[in-house]
């Protein structure tokens, strides 16, 4: 966990963003193999996992921008993050929206792994060592499942648009 | 995908599931986990003075002193001052026994000083009802006599209540003794223990003791400090 408030309020934004897509990810890979290549976890759900990290990706991109335009300029910005690689690395989720990388889910589910090993880093090795009480690890459960309840979020959403978009086409067909 | 980057993904699909689990139930039993704390370390000497059963204990009046505090006009500023004339009666401290710790002062009122001579002799007699002539008559003299000390449980402390008499009221108050700590002055024949101890308190001037006034504020601060010196 960062030492400094601006730091904490980094990590807090990054995992909010990012760490709980590797669990509802998981989840829903199970079901899917339980139901077979034609059930509707396999056909509708999992292929808008790869577009759901990506939109949390351009979110996380818009934040960045709306920070990054009270600097002076961009270098200020660079230098003021605790976290420039974690940033870099969150900034690159929104290649997903590119139909290379949307077809190949498991490719975002290992750049979360990334978020999702520091949540758990954080909760069971720097904890204990840290912190006088046991705040830490209930506050980082909070942050987690918020993650967890904004990509369910944000699947629910895109998935009403996908069958929006796909009773339009089929009613113009 | 291919079976063994299926059996995989499905690896850590599970892994992350119970990971994710671990994390969740660690979480709630940290809920349940009380702070203990058993308070700071108070560690008390065993000194004790008697005062003036000990003839060779001596009270320092030139460095004691007896000083007040109270807001002026709801509090657009601070009234200090202290009192010239004060004296301790008796004074029995045992540093780590309660029971053996009581004391009794006294102030004359009139000996109030603000550093304002016309108000100090003009209406400040007026509001403790004496004169500038007054000197031990009932009128003119507070006194402060304990009647209970328990040993202070947050600090070195000792929580004292005390019977206060002011303005022809006695009321009980409550306040913190501390002894300050000791240390020698002189050497040879002049050699002495140094002993300091402060005693703080506050009452309602105007609630309890039948002061009248619309310039201070109720409550008034005290701050007591008692230097006693001790030939070997």
């Amino acid at each position: 966990m960062p030492d400094t408030l601006d730091g904490y309020m980094e990590w807090i934004m990054l995992e909010t963003l990012f760490s709980g897509y590797l669990l509802v990810f998981s989840l829903l890979y199970i079901v899917s193999a339980y139901q077979g290549e034609r059930g509707f976890f396999k056909r509708r759900i999992m292929p808008l996992l790869p577009l759901t990290y990506a939109l949390m990706g351009t979110i996380f991109w818009g934040l960045q921008l709306k920070i990054g335009h009270s600097y002076n300029t961009f270098q200020h910005f660079v230098f003021s993050l605790q976290y420039p690689f974690l940033h870099g690395w969150a900034l690159v989720s929104i290649l997903f929206w590119i139909p290379f990388l949307r077809k190949r889910p498991i490719l975002s589910a290992l750049h979360s792994s990334i978020f999702f090993g520091l949540m758990v880093k954080d909760m069971f090795v720097e904890s204990p060592d840290k912190l006088v009480d046991n705040s830490s690890p209930g506050n980082d459960l909070k942050i987690y499942s918020a993650s967890i309840g904004i990509y369910v979020t944000a699947l629910l959403f895109l998935l009403l648009c996908s069958q929006l978009i796909y009773r339009i086409k089929r009613e113009n067909a | 995908m291919k079976p063994f980057q299926k059996s995989i993904t499905y690896l850590m699909a599970v892994a992350t599931i119970l990971v994710s689990g671990v994390l969740y139930f660690s979480s709630c039993t940290h809920d349940n986990e009380l702070l203990v704390s058993n308070g700071p370390k108070i560690e008390r000497g065993d000194l004790k003075l008697n005062f003036p059963a000990d003839t060779k204990l001596t009270y320092d009046k030139t460095h004691g002193n007896v000083g007040w505090g109270t807001a002026y006009l709801g509090g657009l500023s601070t009234l200090t001052g202290r009192f010239n004339s004060f004296g301790m009666t008796t004074f029995n401290f045992d540093e780590s026994n309660a029971d053996g710790i009581n004391f009794e002062a006294w102030v004359w009122i009139n000996s109030v000083n603000t550093s304002e001579p016309g108000r100090d002799g003009g209406c400040l007699q007026t509001t403790f009802g004496t004169t500038t002539s007054m000197t031990t008559e009932t009128a003119n003299v507070a006194i402060l006599k304990s009647k209970s000390v328990e040993l202070s449980t947050t600090d070195k402390g000792y929580n004292v209540k005390c019977d206060f008499t002011f303005h022809g009221v006695t009321k009980e108050i409550t306040g913190k003794l501390m002894y300050d700590g000791e240390t020698t002055t002189g050497s040879g024949a002049t050699l002495k223990t140094v002993y300091g101890f402060s005693f703080d308190f506050q009452f309602l001037a105007q609630t309890d003791f039948g002061i009248v006034s619309t310039n201070i504020a109720d409550k008034i601060d005290i701050k007591c400090n008692a230097i006693f010196r001790q030939v070997p």
